[in-house]
């Protein structure tokens, strides 16, 4: 089943991860600032589609990362995504 | 057209003989996402649909010539790259870039490769083109050749190409400023097929493969070839796939019985690293996989002793790690196995030959199997060319029928690699000098390092040279003090990067933000993780007299605590 979206717990899922590859990660001092700028390799973008795969209980492209670069831009891309019509379990984020 | 699959003199022949025998049996099966359906194709509608691309090859006049294959991870690949092979045209694999970056790599390929022509899908096409419109580059110049193509008319019959033709040329990670193409020949193909078949005891209708990409001689001579050869099953999904979530390759494996799947070191780690604990793996069945080859970057014990030690659960059987060696200028394989023998290691013996360094700190070596039977194999002194006494290290050379023809427009490369004689022999035939380092043990291979600086870093070369170039031309950078070395962090190879930065900035800039400019600059650059960064004061870095770099010595710097970061 896809799981509910919220944002305060995608923030902390990919918090978790950026942190355990840039060790002095902020998620709010860092919250627009590009992945790469933070030091995130292309296999750490698509490892984030996964965290959020893992998350949302959904499909996402492996290359949403790089078309949104920060936490806030991600977020709101799957908000968007994912709100005008409700989760479904077929559901692939572009 | 008939022959025993070890009797083709082509590997197209042996495709087409499949064909004719076994039409039903599923050639290849691709798996693009998840869980969702899998595209197959038998070797009947695979023939099919090879010969009708040949023939719009054909009717446009490139067999002999370069065609470009741009491609995503896909069954189209397969088509159009054995499409070359049947109309004779040479085939060029190439990267689909995704970046900016990674399309001037690919335009630089492309000039090299000197193909006029791009086989493609019709939304491969579109994407390119606007990374074409954005680098000011005329997108009319290339034919570009996808499923619109018009066909011609009725089916001809004509000759396949010759042994000796070159069949595909295969560009090779090496340094950014300059491409090289390995020409590989028909000959080549089949004695490489050969290698790996009697190497892995692999056996009719192998089912092999997994997620490496199409474009590369691991993914493509050993994951697509190998099978196909054996009129067995090519099973394949994005490698992209596999980054996100590695699992998925496990599955892979588990869900179509794979028997042979090759990852570099990375791959394996990668499955310990980031499948949680938590994640349900019940279905997971991997007694299936007997050879699983572990190639194309330094072994480590570590990591297949941690996969082991995971996934044994699943029924993984540690002895089926195959480490094995190989590169492009070979084809592929050169040593390898025996099947079963697991991870077989031994104590780095004293180093003769100079200049040389290991890779890695760790005095124990992971033998990369026995030398297969079709190599002569010596390791010779790099500085005298003569071959070192029995057991001691140094340069590996190599001659053999699956040794390439050379490097594409570059005969000056070619003759100083493909070439080489001993300094005691005069007549006979040259060797191809590898580049790397390591020892022989009865019979089998150990490799210790890159006799040239090298990094490598998840299979990939990286020279230190490129990425300090890219540092030393940041504004803040005094311009010509930055060095990039491997170290190991938390026993992973980790990047370390010292770059002398100009005073003035020192004293004025924001050390968050100059740390940023730098670590974005190399990963979009290079896509890579920069483990340690230190910016120094001009004349920090340890030099030798005559002003060259410390590399060694710089190496320390990230293992100890760090020098006084300024």
């Amino acid at each position: 089943m896809p799981s509910k979206f919220s944002r305060e717990s995608l923030i902390q899922a990919l918090s978790g991860y950026i942190k355990t590859k840039v060790p002095d990660f902020d998620p709010e001092k860092h919250a627009d600032t590009s992945f790469s700028r933070l030091g995130l390799d292309s296999l750490g973008h698509v490892e984030l589609s996964g965290v959020l795969e893992r998350q949302l209980n959904i499909s996402v492209s492996p290359e949403v990362a790089f078309n949104y670069p920060t936490i806030n831009a991600l977020i709101d891309h799957m908000e968007t995504q994912l709100s005008s019509n409700d989760i479904k379990e077929e559901s692939y984020v572009e | 057209m008939d022959c025993s699959a070890s009797q083709c003199a082509t590997f197209i022949e042996s495709v087409f003989n499949h064909a004719e025998r076994n039409g039903d049996h599923i050639a290849v099966v691709f798996q693009p996402h998840g869980d969702s359906e899998a595209q197959m194709l038998s070797y009947r509608e695979l023939k099919d649909r090879v010969t009708s691309q040949a023939e719009v090859l054909r009717s446009r006049g490139l067999p002999g010539k370069p065609v470009a294959l741009l491609y995503p991870t896909s069954i189209d690949f397969v088509v159009g790259f054995l499409a070359c092979l049947c109309a004779g045209a040479i085939a060029v694999p190439l990267n689909l870039s995704r970046n900016a970056k990674q399309f001037e790599r690919l335009v630089d390929v492309l000039s090299d490769s000197q193909a006029s022509s791009v086989m493609t899908t019709e939304s491969t096409r579109q994407s390119m083109w606007h990374f074409f419109a954005e680098a000011g580059r005329d997108f009319s110049l290339l034919d570009w050749i996808d499923e619109s193509a018009p066909r011609p008319d009725g089916s001809h019959y004509w000759d396949l190409p010759d042994a000796k033709d070159l069949a595909f040329i295969q560009y090779t990670s090496g340094s950014t400023s300059q491409p090289k193409g390995v020409m590989v020949s028909h000959a080549n193909i089949v004695a490489n097929q050969e290698a790996i078949r009697t190497a892995c005891n692999h056996s009719e209708r192998l089912v092999a493969g997994g997620w490496l990409p199409q474009f590369h001689d691991m993914g493509l001579i050993g994951h697509m070839m190998q099978p196909l050869y054996l009129g067995g099953t090519y099973v394949f999904m994005p490698p992209m796939t596999f980054m996100q979530r590695p699992r998925r390759w496990l599955e892979l494996i588990s869900r179509y019985r794979i028997h042979s799947s090759a990852a570099p070191d990375f791959g394996y780690q990668h499955c310990v690293n980031a499948i949680s604990d938590r994640e349900d793996l019940s279905t997971l069945d991997l007694s299936c996989w007997k050879v699983a080859l572990n190639g194309s970057e330094p072994v480590d014990a570590k990591t297949m002793r941690r996969f082991a030690e995971r996934f044994s659960e699943y029924k993984f059987d540690s002895n089926a790690f195959f480490p094995c060696y190989g590169m492009a200028e070979t084809t592929l394989f050169v040593s390898g196995g025996p099947p079963g023998q697991g991870v077989k290691t031994a104590s780095l013996p004293v180093i003769s030959g100079g200049s040389s360094s290991s890779n890695s700190s760790a005095s124990e070596v992971v033998s990369c199997g026995k030398v297969s039977d079709q190599f002569d194999c010596r390791i010779v002194d790099p500085e005298t060319r003569t071959v070192c006494a029995a057991g001691t290290v140094g340069e590996i050379w190599l001659r053999g029928s699956s040794v390439t023809q050379g490097y594409w427009q570059s005969t000056d490369q070619t003759r100083e690699a493909f070439s080489v004689p001993l300094a005691d022999s005069d007549h006979q035939q040259g060797f191809l000098r590898t580049g790397d380092l390591g020892f022989l043990q009865g019979n089998e291979l150990y490799v210790t390092g890159r006799r040239k600086e090298v990094i490598i870093l998840r299979g990939r070369n990286l020279y230190p040279y490129d990425i300090e170039r890219t540092c030393n031309e940041q504004p803040a950078a005094s311009g010509h003090g930055a060095v990039a070395v491997a170290f190991e962090k938390n026993d992973e190879p980790t990047l370390g990067v010292v770059v002398e930065v100009k005073k003035s900035v020192l004293a004025s800039a924001d050390m968050d933000t100059l740390r940023q400019d730098f670590i974005e600059a190399i990963t979009s650059e290079h896509g890579i993780i920069v483990g340690d960064l230190l910016l120094v004061k001009p004349g920090t870095i340890p030099r030798t007299t005559s002003g060259k770099f410390r590399r060694l010595e710089c190496r320390t710097l990230f293992q100890s605590t760090p020098i006084a970061e300024t």
